[in-house]
């Protein structure tokens, strides 16, 4: 006992560094998929989408609000919406009000069409048949109500990212204005913009049912909207994208695991080490603490080394 | 892709984040260096695209004209718009925020300001209520728990009759007995797996049975006993205006019983979303449909369609038919496919063009009445003849073979909300000749008088371009039967709230703890007496504790934040940087 005490005691915090490093390589290197917790609010999220129509007469609009700085839970948050409205071949439209995230509304559908296209080589999704890209918009609220109260979306967007006339895309052929907007999926990690799309992207009679994917630290913040009734559901950090992913990975077979499963199982390992150690601190301190109490008094203390 | 040019973002990257980090130790150079090249990068780019994205597009462009397209004669294709000229006004506006740095003149920039905080301000207050009152309203939550799981299930069987047509009766007091009347419902439900499904036909009874968690329906007088499953009612569509909206709303799917239910309902509640179940696997399938398709013989593959179409083809089926050439097996193929919604790979903007005109598909409608008009008016209508036949993909079929229609149908729910439907694409309001049907059926729904009978006319709003109208009355729809329609006893709705169940013992906790939080903050913040009197000073000290746990989570938070962008750096680097680094990607 003594031995562990000591142990414990003097324990080098670089050993813990280096072990909770390893703990979240070794998923990664190992390709480990564990299944994450099924969560309600991600689970909302998925039924939102699995009752969105199919036909052509309305839209679903992801707006991208997240940067490379919350890239890590924000991007497997849009990726798996995306994949899932494209395996559902409900058409959608990318849009941003930061200007850092143009690059993934060109990159995320490209590569998650790329990945079902290896899946089913008999199918293929397309640009401009299956989703639009609108691009970076300046002028957030203003903006977010000039798209809301559009009479003609087609002519008040004009172009979309690539230039083309919104009139000329396939799958803009049938939207005319926000009642054609099925839902709103916002993903951010930045504070306060899911507030501007809640308060502004409505009309008098009209709100588009609207999903949500924040980063772990607005998770209290979006609970609100999400009890209140203002969300559809939720994506909580990186476990709602996983949690997300696994009721797509059970709905179909042949899907691989994809970043956000392997991402949260590394996550799940990490935290299992750190509460285990928390759990040895503590038994050290208390040890520690015991073993000062047995010492006959005047004698020095090493409560401080634990 | 070399190696190096994968390398040396990445350790560039690397570096940069080093230094960031660097400020930890103290306030170095090499910190400074990489914070000035972010805020100068950051900003080179910010305004890079406020004129590549803004000034120029919406501001500078349309008023120069050099948003117009130059034709191959070297004209524009509109004119210049003197009048976009007027945008100077607000951007000379703007541009007195400049001001701010002149001494003299500075009090031109807090013009610009104050209009910039007053139109914030006209925002807030129009954001505050949009945002706000939705979360007052949802906090107003019961503390007593007042039923048993019995008693949830009888609410929870309101609540689906809070939907229902007004004849629909629900008896109070009584489990077992769910009574709709004479109407039809078309539930979207979820089973045990998740799956979601739905259920349409003449519910009369409900008895459950919560020992063996499941439900006994009568369906159609036909006692189905099911699984205990959610069901989903999608309350977060905004109300349709009326009928017409409604089904225009949902993508022109004329769904019969969809049109039952919010003909029906107040348009206030008339809220639901519905959506056919397709399997994704299996006969019916959009895989099967695929494969159906591509089959070498051409027989074959006009079988295979047929079976698939066949599976496909329920009581109701919504797809479209236009400008079909039914000799064309590949025309006809690739209609077919969209009738099931599925996008042929040979994709076509050709046939895209054709689409979106709806055809409603009845396996058992009787067609009685044919009408078979030369020259249609408003009051002379003149009938051909009597007809009846089943309404089946084959008869549509044959339809199809007739030379003398183009193959435009169009269904029209006669006297009802399919009014505004026909008039948007059938008649001659629709400029697009083309696409206006040449065929129209119309049908009655059950228990309703035919005494309205479908008019093709001539003249403004007629249909002038329709050769044949088909009257189909007495449609003798059965409930789909299968093992996918479930109907479940812990029906909810899906309001996206988390107080999905406060009427639960478990939601009754919650909102307890919701309570009594609320009342211990507000305590501890409550400065206006002296908290060291009895169970005020508890109460705020049990607000510090709450809010310390509150800040508990949100640091948890934080951390597995931190981690994930960690992990996915990790992730970054030894899937992909690595392996491309060393010729492996």
């Amino acid at each position: 006992m003594a031995n562990l005490t000591d142990f414990l005691g003097k324990l080098d915090r670089r050993a813990i560094y280096v072990t909770v490093l390893l703990a979240l390589i070794l998923p990664l290197v190992r390709h480990w998929a564990l299944p994450p917790a099924d969560m309600q609010s991600a689970r909302k999220f998925y039924d939102a989408v699995e009752v969105l129509p199919t036909d052509d007469s309305g839209i679903v609009l992801i707006a991208v609000d997240w940067g490379p700085g919350t890239k890590a839970e924000n991007e497997p948050q849009t990726e798996v919406l995306i994949e899932h409205l494209m395996r559902r071949r409900v058409h959608f439209a990318l849009i941003t009000t930061v200007t850092e995230a143009e690059v993934f509304l060109r990159e995320l559908p490209d590569r998650v069409a790329r990945r079902l296209n290896v899946e089913n080589p008999r199918e293929k999704w397309e640009y401009g048949k299956d989703w639009v890209n609108f691009g970076y918009r300046p002028g957030l609220t203003a903006m977010i109500q000039k798209i809301a109260t559009a009479p003609d979306l087609r002519q008040t967007l004009g172009m979309d990212a690539r230039g083309t006339p919104l009139t000329d895309v396939p799958c803009m052929r049938n939207i005319k204005n926000i009642r054609n907007i099925r839902m709103l999926a916002h993903f951010t990690g930045l504070t306060n913009m899911l507030d501007y799309w809640l308060q502004f992207f409505q009309t008098s009679d009209y709100r588009p049912p609207m999903v949500h994917g924040c980063t772990s630290i607005t998770i209290p913040e979006a609970y609100i909207y999400l009890d209140s009734g203002q969300l559809m559901g939720l994506h909580e950090g990186i476990a709602g994208a996983a949690a997300h992913s696994w009721l797509l990975t059970k709905q179909y077979k042949d899907r691989a695991p994809d970043s956000a499963i392997v991402t949260n199982t590394a996550l799940a390992v990490a935290h299992v080490v750190i509460i285990v150690l928390i759990v040895l601190g503590n038994l050290g301190m208390v040890l520690a603490m015991r073993k000062a109490a047995s010492r006959p008094s005047g004698s020095p203390s090493e409560e401080g080394n634990a | 892709m070399s190696a190096w040019s994968v390398a040396l973002p990445v350790i560039l990257g690397g570096i940069a984040t080093l230094a960031i980090y660097s400020f930890l130790v103290k306030e170095n150079p090499f910190y400074r260096f990489f914070e000035h090249l972010y805020i100068g990068i950051a900003t080179g780019f910010g305004i890079v695209f406020g004129v590549q994205r803004f000034l120029w597009p919406e501001l500078l462009g349309p008023m120069l004209g050099y948003d117009r397209e130059v034709c191959a004669d070297g004209s524009f294709d509109r004119p210049w718009r003197s009048w976009y000229l007027l945008y100077l006004l607000p951007f000379a506006f703007g541009t007195l925020y400049y001001f701010i740095y002149s001494k003299k003149r500075q009090w031109l920039s807090r013009v610009v300001i104050a209009w910039s905080l007053g139109v914030s301000g006209g925002f807030a207050v129009k954001g505050f209520f949009a945002q706000y009152m939705p979360q007052i309203i949802g906090s107003f939550k019961p503390l007593v728990a007042v039923q048993t799981v019995e008693r949830n299930l009888l609410l929870s069987f309101r609540d689906v009759a809070d939907h229902l047509p007004p004849n629909a009766q629900v008896a109070k007091g009584r489990i077992d007995l769910f009574r709709l009347g004479p109407s039809y419902v078309r539930l979207v439900i979820k089973d045990k797996d998740g799956a979601l499904s739905e259920l349409s036909g003449q519910v009369t009874d409900v008895n459950d049975d919560p020992k063996e968690g499941s439900l006994t329906l009568l369906v159609n007088n036909e006692e189905r006993k099911v699984p205990s499953a959610d069901i989903v009612l999608r309350e977060d569509q905004p109300p349709p205006r009326d009928v017409a909206d409604a089904c225009e709303g949902h993508g022109g799917e004329h769904d019969y019983f969809a049109y039952r239910l919010l003909r029906s309902w107040d348009p206030k509640r008339a809220n639901w979303t519905y959506r056919r179940h397709i399997p994704d696997t299996g006969p019916g399938s959009r895989e099967a449909l695929a494969t159906a398709l591509r089959a070498a013989d051409p027989a074959a593959r006009v079988k295979a369609v047929e079976e698939t179409l066949d599976t496909r083809l329920g009581p109701v089926e919504v797809g479209l038919v236009n400008g079909l050439d039914p000799k064309d097996e590949q025309q006809v193929a690739a209609a077919l496919s969209a009738l099931l919604r599925w996008q042929p790979e040979d994709y076509a903007p050709a046939a895209e063009n054709n689409a979106g005109i709806p055809l409603l598909v009845s396996e058992k409608a009787v067609v009685r009445d044919v009408y078979r008009a030369e020259k249609w008016t408003t009051n002379k209508r003149e009938p051909v003849g009597v007809k009846t036949c089943e309404l089946s993909p084959e008869t549509l079929r044959s339809w199809f073979d007739r030379p003398e229609t183009d193959l435009g149908v169009v269904l029209q729910r006669k006297g009802g909300a399919g009014g505004s439907f026909l008039h948007r694409f059938a008649s001659s309001a629709n400029p697009d000749a083309a696409r206006r049907p040449k065929l129209v059926i119309g049908y009655f729904l059950p228990g309703e008088k035919e005494s309205k009978e479908l008019v093709l006319q001539n003249g403004q709003n007629g249909y002038s371009g329709a050769a044949e109208a088909v009257t189909v009355s007495g449609l003798d729809v059965p409930a789909p039967m299968g093992p996918e329609f479930l109907l479940g006893a812990s029906a909810r709705k899906v309001t996206g709230g988390l107080s999905l169940d406060f009427w639960s013992f478990k939601g009754m906790v919650a909102n307890w703890i919701f309570a009594i939080t609320l009342i211990c903050v507000m305590t501890y913040f409550l400065f206006s007496f002296e908290h060291n009197r009895p169970g005020i000073y508890q109460a705020s000290m049990a607000g510090r504790w709450l809010m310390m746990l509150c800040f508990g989570a949100f640091f948890g938070s934080t951390i597995m934040a931190r981690m994930a962008l960690l992990v996915e750096r990790l992730q970054f680097l030894i899937e992909k940087w690595l392996p491309t680094l060393f010729g492996q990607g």
